[in-house]
């Protein structure tokens, strides 16, 4: 038996899968359903349960998978340790690890280490694709680390800003 | 009479590829040019020659006159065709390529230089009986004067901020007694939010529709239009769905306006392919916008539905002959729907999503056309527009297009990167679109709170525990314990049939 915890956007979703012979067994957040499935192609799945038939499509890379339902897309990341739902803030309660979801040039960088700021707080500013994004801090806390300046090219995920709570170590 | 027989694309992305392809039907060799980012690009595999010209920011690469021009004359070219967007409406970059001697695909570098400055052209327009937004710039007027002015325009009238922008300063007027009031409090608002209380009246478009007309002229003094599009359907000012024809126009509407727009062509004796926009309001009164001379984004749809290639037209006229057809010969076939297939995420305020896309399949069936620039394993840059591509489909008439684009959006997969397609397809599952009811409100109208259904269905998760499976080198066996595939085709390595 396989135990997951899968993580989209907000929500979390424990999965257990199991089989008994050909038949699949998946429990989602405690509902139980049999299934089947057939791999027709490279990330293409054809998934047979309660009498329904769905072709879906799907690829991963490191604990993230990419989804495609025929209507809606969805993006699952596998929860460890490290990181959590957004990949922006580490699972270490109080600490913001920003990041940029996607590549792109820092154009400004809005705060120094030692800075208080607020909630919502603009920490750096990242232009991708002739727009310019702006980052901000999720709760009241002081940066503790500014790890890009101006004209760096970033990677998509890595650490840009550390931001640690207020209250943290008080 | 010029004969092209080899021509620079200065240009990436699907509109890149869209003119190699076309090259390549004419037998014209192709030459492609690339910045680091676009080393693996799809045009750059396409096109019979390529050409390094730089770093990837646009202004060391795809906006730098000098090196497109010296990799022109180095390949050898007898033209180039600029795409559009970078240099397609730079009348500097047309000049330069006259400058050396090669043909610029496009219109001349006067009419271009004309078109883009909206003071001269406007005068010039006006004098042609061509219908601009009544309104006057002036400013500072006094209440009596703004009166007067009102009256002439006729209500409702706008006031806009002359510094304005974003719906600062702005109010409609339906009625001279309200005007005074609007007058100061759009004074006030456009003091605080511009330094400057400078407003201007000018005439309020009810219900406006986005209405363009294509246009070609040659320099022969022949001028034809290929009808109209409608791209109401704009999300901060950027076209996302475009259709043709439009719901709103009666025959008789869309030859006068196509007329209309052939004038604007012989005002400026225009060359090459063109687009005359226009807004259109709820009474059928049309008002001039600009001309963009270029190639659109949205050209498919004119090509679905009057079978006639744009980009090879360009071409023929640029060579110095005529049009190769006459108005009477074009008829409007049934109905055509793009859609512009963005690297965003259209549920984190459209955020670009450049990144590596790691599976694309493309939908296929009758009346489907893609218009693309990626393929699985490419590397979406983030320094260029988020477009990746452009779904366009044909319907005997609107419902059938419209319900095939849904069916195609559905059967698009990319997966790696996020993309406007769900957001698209609510879109043309609004009951609103399906009236045909397209404003240029219809975004902030009926999607300003979009939201996908929340929930993931079982069987994504089903797919993916199958997915991991099935991609790990062990198989479960039917009494459950996990075992090594032993499938020779999986350690065969490269293999071929030889007989």
């Amino acid at each position: 038996m396989k135990e997951t915890t899968y993580v989209y956007g907000k929500e979390e979703y424990r999965v257990t899968s199991d089989s008994e012979g050909n038949i699949r067994i998946i429990t989602v957040n405690g509902k139980r359903v049999k299934f089947s499935y057939r791999k027709v192609q490279e990330h293409v799945f054809l998934v047979e349960f309660e009498g329904r038939k769905e072709t879906v499509y799907v690829a991963g890379e490191r604990g993230k998978f990419y989804v495609w339902t025929g209507k809606r897309g969805y993006i699952l990341e596998e929860k460890s340790e490290e990181y959590s739902a957004s990949g922006a803030v580490k699972k270490e309660e109080g600490v913001q690890y920003v990041t940029s979801p996607m590549p792109g040039k820092v154009v400004k960088v809005l705060v120094r280490p030692g800075d208080r700021v607020k909630e919502g707080q603009g920490l750096i500013i990242v232009e991708s694709m002739k727009m310019e994004n702006e980052f901000t801090a999720d709760f009241d806390g002081i940066v503790k680390e500014v790890k890009a300046s101006p004209g760096d090219q970033i990677d998509a995920d890595v650490p840009l800003v550390i931001v640690e709570a207020e209250s943290r170590g008080e | 009479m010029a004969r092209i027989k080899k021509v620079l694309v200065a240009n990436r992305g699907e509109i890149a590829v869209r003119i190699i392809k076309a090259l390549k039907e004419l037998g014209i060799t192709s030459v492609a040019v690339y910045s680091d980012a676009d080393r693996d690009a799809l045009h750059v595999i396409l096109a019979d020659e390529v050409e390094y010209i730089g770093p990837p920011e646009p202004l060391k690469s795809y906006l730098d006159i000098e090196k497109i021009i010296d990799v022109a004359r180095k390949r050898d070219v007898d033209a180039i065709h600029p795409g559009y967007g970078f240099l397609a409406e730079n009348p500097e970059f047309a000049q330069a390529v006259i400058d050396a001697g090669l043909i610029f695909i496009g219109p001349r570098p006067e009419t271009i230089r004309l078109l883009g400055n909206k003071v001269e052209s406007r005068q010039k327009l006006v004098d042609a009986g061509v219908p601009l937004i009544p309104g006057m710039l002036a400013t500072g007027l006094s209440m009596e004067e703004y009166k007067k002015e009102a009256e002439k325009i006729g209500y409702p009238v706008m006031i806009k901020a002359a510094a304005g922008g974003g719906g600062k300063g702005m109010r409609i007027v339906y009625s001279p007694d309200k005007l005074e009031s609007a007058i100061q409090a759009a004074q006030r608002e456009a003091k605080s939010a511009f330094g400057d209380e400078s407003v201007y009246i000018e005439k309020y478009i009810e219900n406006p529709r986005h209405i363009e007309i294509q246009i070609l002229g040659d320099r022969h003094g022949n001028y034809v239009h290929l009808f109209e599009r409608e791209c109401s359907i704009q999300r901060r000012h950027q076209k996302i769905i475009e259709e043709t024809p439009s719901t709103a126009l009666t025959h008789e509407k869309r030859m006068e306006m196509g007329e209309t727009a052939i004038r604007v062509a012989k005002t400026v004796g225009y060359e090459s392919a063109g687009t005359v926009e226009f807004l259109f309001d709820k009474y059928g009164n049309f008002y001039f916008l600009e001309v963009n001379t270029r190639i659109q984004v949205e050209h498919p749809i004119t090509e679905m539905v009057t079978c006639r290639d744009l980009v090879k037209e360009q071409i023929n006229i640029a060579e110095g002959n005529p049009i190769s057809f006459k108005q009477e010969d074009l008829r409007q076939h049934g109905h055509a729907i793009e859609c512009r297939i963005y690297a965003e995420d259209p549920e984190k305020d459209f955020m670009p999503s450049p990144g590596k896309i790691i599976f694309v399949s493309e939908p296929s069936g009758p009346g489907i056309r893609v218009d693309t620039g990626i393929y699985s394993g490419f590397e979406v840059p983030p320094y260029y527009d988020p477009i990746l591509s452009k779904l366009i489909v044909w319907g005997r008439d609107r419902e059938e297009a419209r319900r095939r684009m849904i069916e195609a959006l559905k059967n698009y997969v990319v997966l790696g990167i996020k993309t406007n397609i769900p957001y698209l397809i609510d879109i043309l599952e609004h009951p609103e679109f399906v009236k045909g009811n397209t404003f240029t409100t219809f975004i902030p109208d009926h999607m300003q709170n979009w939201k996908p259904e929340t929930g993931v269905p079982l069987h994504v998760f089903m797919a993916v525990e199958a997915f991991q499976e099935s991609s790990s080198p062990v198989s479960v066996s039917q009494d459950g314990r996990k075992k090594r595939i032993s499938d020779p085709w999986l350690t065969v390595g490269n293999w071929r049939i030889v007989k």
